[in-house]
């Protein structure tokens, strides 16, 4: 962290307080990578703005989001800053932050924007002293995360990704460093490629299998959907057990989704900590919401744990998009049945938010789907955060490039890169130094998951396996 | 030095091995009044251990040490009978030179050259005890050193060595007797003053002996160690250590039959360390003259290969209760080297194995002294014997003098900064072994650190830090006071993470230039190798105008399939050659398969090679920068930073280092760590980063 002239981007908004998600980039590459994820420029800064995020510009549709830009001074970093704020869904917010990166951005590390903050000058003496309790803070949450990990399934896999690269770098320093040693056969070409080929399908694996981070520390969301007028506000308030004041309609507050957490009674001793969502945007005559906020419902709807459908008794089926795919994570109710009347069919529960009547069935039936079946992850799916994410495909890219400076094929995994075989074609000797600075680059990308393997360690493999000295 | 009990220098520097020897020629480069004490002044740059300079990344520090005015490339091409590039075969980031050394020849050119030094005077005593004055180091207390009568560095070490070999016959004596009939001999004990303060120990201090179950107190064969530094350094505070290394025994060449065993000659056309070697321009200053003129100066020889068999390894096993090392004769916490392990340690650890490699290397041309590389060891004398009698060749070879393992006092180098000078007490640096390093390579790297610093600081002026990304000095520095060294420490081109970066083709490219500044840099090395970098501009620029098939020769230097060899064919068929021979026409008769063309065309062709993996690593080397020598005050309190772990409090308090940089590459300490010392440390103002042209930190 000790680069501060770099662009840092992180997830700003506290996990669990809303599903309006802040991304914040800041630095100098802020203005343009913003720039580049808009369909327009922001024209105004300190300004919020409506614009549609682009994140794959040819296929997926682009999404409406709330965008600010800060020039400094004005701005908390001191440093260009640009904002986004979006219905955050865990897969959508990995997405972005990962076309952040793409775009130069480098994900931030505990405390940075604070950090930032404080060297641009932002903060005064009496701030400052506590600027040491966040980044402790901060630290001290990363590192249980890190310890948490590292008892984990991701840090035995990377773990053993890891030695395996340092297996290989020892193998070809020691070709290098000891290369007047009798004992030190050094490896060869294909061996390197057959050896560095398996690794990095193994990694390539782990990428491909990994969620989110976020999505399986993030407390179970529970969505209110039903059509306008049906009671969803009231229901979402009488849950709460309070009145929420939200509903004021000003762009940068949030409009289409509003959440709060709450503790939801269980059978055991503690209650089960979990988000409601009421999806307010919804609120408009069906037939004026256009097709991204459709788009944006079923995303929210699709991503939730569980969706409490309110069905009216008179009107027709509920639109499309309004329904998840997954029946188990539906409750049904008749909502105002001081109004309208009770459903019959025994597996919609009955309810009224402005008595009360109802509600407790309603609960259990919550507390009950939710111990049931909360977010899972597939055998050998790893969790990862952003900044993971990163370093394994960072430390898979260097590894590919490594087979490539060796030249070597290897016969039993699918071809090495085209150009690998250009410098075996060419008769080209393998360039063993950078061979070895790419396993090098690939080792320190792990090592930002596992703890840093040091040149010491290399050589510490390479006396334990060959007879060094003459 | 007449009958005065009191002397003044502006530095001292406590002994003449490759780290002595070195500070004492750099701080006579920068015009201090300079002291060397040393026991003997016959034995100023000694070879103790194996015949060879150079290596891989040893060799590279070679380079780094000559590109900085630095006399062990100067005394290695002038007395090397055979070169060899290791790792030619691979990228140039990885080569290494490398040589054998006449090892007697060697340390007279040592002696040679310091004597032509009026600003340096030598004087033989062994030092008793240190002079601190308000914690800044003020002089040292010498005794008369009770030494052998024979001064000259010869094969007779010494009278107490009764297997020495032949007396070597040194064709002229005048020039190389000149350093030690000039050296002081105080009769009586004598207080010696210097603001500054080089301590160069070696394996001297608190020396032991080991061959079997003998043990003699002494740093090498026949001489005796230095007892009261130890206690001196340990009264200010100093963290002691024990550290051991080994020397296999000595052959009588005459003895070998040499016919039956396998040849390893030198390079066809050797490479010299030093840019003062055949440099294609006439000089006339002593230090150069020689090698100005003619390279290699001496007749060149070859190595021979032999090995172990199982029968001597089963001896060894046999007896390894008669092993210092396994027996517990040797403290069990004097750590030795796994890279250079005793034959003992090998049928040990790789029990597997039942043949190792054995070089024989000849020490000097005029003794037939070979060394036997691979056998170090400390077995007693009768299994030497048979050691050596059943490696194929030396049946019947006698053994000159056999193999010991010497143990030694050092200083945990977490004691002292990058600069080399102790963070207790100011004005004391240290280099070489007593860092806890190995290897003449890495002395003499620090003890060039070591005497620049120590003028410096005289001076009042800031001391020099080199960074990883800057010389291999600067990674050699940079581990020392950053790790807990578990072995001497030597060094390995694995070690720099700026590998292709630290090349020993670039070594005058990267370090030249700043060590003029500092006044390391003579006029006649100057001249020299601004001469060169006008020589390499002319030719970068005919490179880049000289097409072929429609591509400037530069840009076919970026293609992988383009080497040195390939260029100089292109520059062959066209008129290129004479237009480059034009291009350099300042010096007579330039041969591009010649120095200094040659290797000039070899330093674009990697540098062109290597340039989009610098530019890949700028960035780390921008970060590395940062904070890199934001300094720490030596008694900072780290329990005093809110918010820091107590486990980095710890490690922090150990160390205590002294630059933000140093914190940061400790283990154990998070980059969360290093903001929250930023913080309380207070230099944080981004808007005027510290320039880094030079490296340097406030005294």
């Amino acid at each position: 962290m000790s680069n501060w002239t770099d662009t840092i981007v992180a997830r700003s908004s506290p996990p669990g307080h809303t599903t309006r998600t802040l991304i914040r980039i800041s630095g100098p590459k802020a203005e343009d990578i913003i720039a580049r994820l808009l369909d327009h420029p922001i024209t105004e800064p300190r300004r919020l703005t409506q614009r549609r995020l682009i994140l794959d510009p040819d296929s997926s549709p682009a999404l409406p989001v709330l965008a600010c830009f800060f020039e400094p001074p004005a701005c908390y970093t001191g440093e260009p800053t640009a904002e986004i704020q979006f219905p955050g869904n865990p897969e959508l917010v990995r997405r972005v932050l990962d076309r952040c990166v793409q775009l130069g951005a480098r994900p931030a590390e505990a405390g940075e924007f604070t950090f930032r903050a404080m060297i641009h000058g932002r903060l005064d003496l009496t701030e400052v002293e506590g600027i040491g309790a966040t980044i402790a803070a901060e630290n001290d949450a990363e590192l249980a995360a890190a310890a948490t990990l590292r008892q984990g399934a991701l840090s035995q896999v990377v773990n053993d990704i890891a030695d395996r690269v340092t297996h290989l770098l020892a193998l070809v320093e020691a070709g290098i460093d000891f290369t007047d040693q009798e004992d030190v056969t050094a490896i060869g070409p294909d061996e390197l490629a057959h050896s560095a080929g398996q690794t990095l399908e193994k990694l390539r694996e782990l990428i491909q299998r990994s969620v989110n981070w976020q999505a399986v520390t993030q407390v179970p969301a529970v969505v209110l959907a039903g059509p306008p007028s049906s009671g969803k506000s009231t229901l979402f308030n009488a849950l709460l057990g309070r009145e929420r004041s939200v509903t004021h309609h000003q762009p940068g507050t949030t409009r289409d989704v509003l959440v709060e957490e709450m503790n939801l009674p269980t059978r055991g001793p503690t209650p089960m900590r979990i988000q409601l969502i009421d999806m307010a945007g919804l609120d408009e005559p069906l037939l004026r919401l256009d097709r991204q906020v459709q788009e944006q419902a079923r995303t929210t709807i699709e991503q939730a744990d569980l969706v409490i459908l309110l069905e009216e008794a008179h009107d027709g089926p509920l639109p499309g998009f309004l329904i998840p795919s997954h029946e188990r994570r539906i409750i049904r109710i008749r909502p105002r049945i001081d109004q309208q009347p009770p459903a019959r069919s025994p597996s919609v529960i009955n309810v009224c938010a402005l008595d009360g009547r109802g509600l407790p069935e309603l609960l259990e039936a919550m507390a009950q789907r939710l111990g049931a079946g909360g977010p899972t992850m597939a055998q050998g799916m790893m969790a990862l955060q952003p900044r993971h994410a990163a370093a394994l495909q960072q430390a898979a890219d260097r590894l590919a490039q490594s087979i490539v400076h060796a030249g070597g094929a290897d016969r039993s995994s699918p071809p090495a890169p085209r150009v690998a075989n250009r410098r075996k074609d060419a008769g080209i000797a393998p360039a063993w130094e950078l061979v070895a600075f790419e396993l090098r680059r690939s080792l320190d990308a792990l090592g930002s998951i596992t703890g840093r393997v040091t040149p010491d360690d290399i050589i510490g493999e390479i006396f334990s396996r060959f007879c060094i000295g003459k | 030095m007449n009958d005065t009990t009191e002397q003044h220098f502006d530095v001292l520097v406590v002994g003449g091995g490759h780290a002595g020897a070195e500070a004492a020629w750099a701080a006579c480069n920068l015009g201090c009044r300079v002291g060397l004490v040393t026991l003997d002044a016959g034995k100023i740059g000694a070879m103790s251990c194996n015949p060879a300079i150079g290596g891989l990344a040893k060799g590279q520090m070679v380079r780094e040490i000559d590109a900085m005015g630095g006399l062990m490339g100067l005394a290695a091409d002038a007395t090397g009978i055979q070169f060899r590039v290791l790792n030619a075969s691979k990228g140039q980031a990885v080569r290494g030179p490398r040589c054998q050394s006449d090892k007697y020849r060697y340390a007279r050119e040592v002696q040679r050259l310091l004597s032509l030094r009026l600003n340096l005077t030598i004087i033989e005593g062994g030092v008793e005890r240190l002079i601190v004055e308000r914690g800044r180091v003020a002089g040292v207390w010498i005794s008369p050193h009770a030494r052998p009568p024979r001064h000259r560095t010869g094969a007779t070490c010494s009278s107490a060595d009764p297997h020495s070999g032949r007396d070597p016959s040194p064709a002229d004596d005048s020039p190389y007797d000149r350093l030690i009939n000039q050296a002081h001999r105080p009769t009586e004990p004598v207080c010696l003053r210097a603001k500054a303060i080089v301590l160069t120990t070696g394996t001297f201090m608190r020396g032991l002996m080991h061959t079997g179950q003998a043990r003699t107190p002494g740093g090498r064969v026949g001489e005796l160690p230095a007892l009261g530094i130890s206690a001196s350094l340990a009264e200010f505070g100093l963290e002691l250590g024990r550290l051991k290394t080994g020397t296999p025994p000595r052959l009588d060449g005459r003895t070998i039959d040499f016919s039956r065993l396998d040849i390893q000659p030198g390079d066809d056309h050797p490479v010299p360390f030093s840019e003062m070697s055949d440099p294609g321009l006439p000089v006339d200053d002593e230090r150069y003259a020689l090698l100005a003129m003619r390279f290699p100066v001496l007749e060149q020889r070859p190595c021979h290969i032999t090995s172990t068999c199982r029968a001597a390894h089963d001896l060894i096993r046999a007896n390894l209760d008669r092993a210092p090392l396994f027996n517990g004769q040797i403290e069990r916490h004097s750590v030795g080297p796994r890279y250079c392990p005793s034959i003992e340690d090998k049928v040990v650890r790789f029990p597997d194995r039942h043949s190792h490699h054995v070089y024989l290397e000849p020490e000097s041309l005029e003794t037939d002294e070979v060394y036997c590389n691979g056998i170090s060891t400390s077995l007693p004398a009768d299994i030497q014997d048979v050691i050596v009698a059943k490696l194929p060749g030396c049946g019947n070879a006698r053994i000159l003098r056999y193999g010991y393992a010497v143990e030694y006092d050092m200083v945990w180098p977490h004691q002292i900064d990058a600069t080399t000078m102790t963070k207790s007490v100011d004005g004391l640096f240290l280099a070489g072994q007593i860092n806890g390093t190995s290897g003449y390579e890495e002395a003499a790297a620090q003890g060039l650190l070591a005497g620049l610093n120590a003028a410096r600081y005289g001076r009042g002026e800031e001391l020099i830090r080199l960074g990883r990304d800057e010389a291999y000095l600067g990674v050699l520095m940079d581990d020392l006071v950053t790790c807990r060294p578990r072995e001497p420490y030597r060094m390995f081109t694995s070690r720099a993470e700026f590998r292709l970066q630290l090349r020993a083709d670039n070594a005058a490219h990267r370090l030249t230039a700043r060590a003029r500044r500092w006044g390391l840099i003579d006029d006649t090395r100057w001249r020299i190798f601004s001469e060169r970098r006008r020589m390499e501009g002319d030719i970068r620029a005919t490179l880049a105008g000289q097409r072929y098939q429609g591509i400037s020769l530069m840009d076919w230097l970026k293609r992988p399939e383009v080497d040195v060899h390939w260029l100089m064919q292109r520059l062959d068929e066209s008129a290129g050659s004479s237009r480059l021979k034009h291009a350099a026409d300042s010096a007579a008769a330039l041969d591009i398969h010649r120095r200094p063309l040659r290797s000039i065309l070899d330093s674009i062709v990697s540098h062109e090679k290597y340039s989009g993996y610098l530019h890949r690593q700028e960035r780390d080397v921008a970060r590395l920068r940062k904070h890199e020598n934001t300094p720490i005050a030596s008694d900072f309190n780290y329990r005093g930073v809110g918010g820091l772990r107590s486990e980095a409090v710890e490690v922090l308090s150990h160390f205590r280092p002294a630059t933000v940089g140093q914190a940061s590459r400790l283990a154990g300490v998070t980059p969360a760590d290093v903001l929250l010392l930023l913080i309380k440390v207070g230099r944080l103002n981004p808007s005027s980063p510290a320039s880094e042209t030079d490296a340097t930190c406030p005294v």
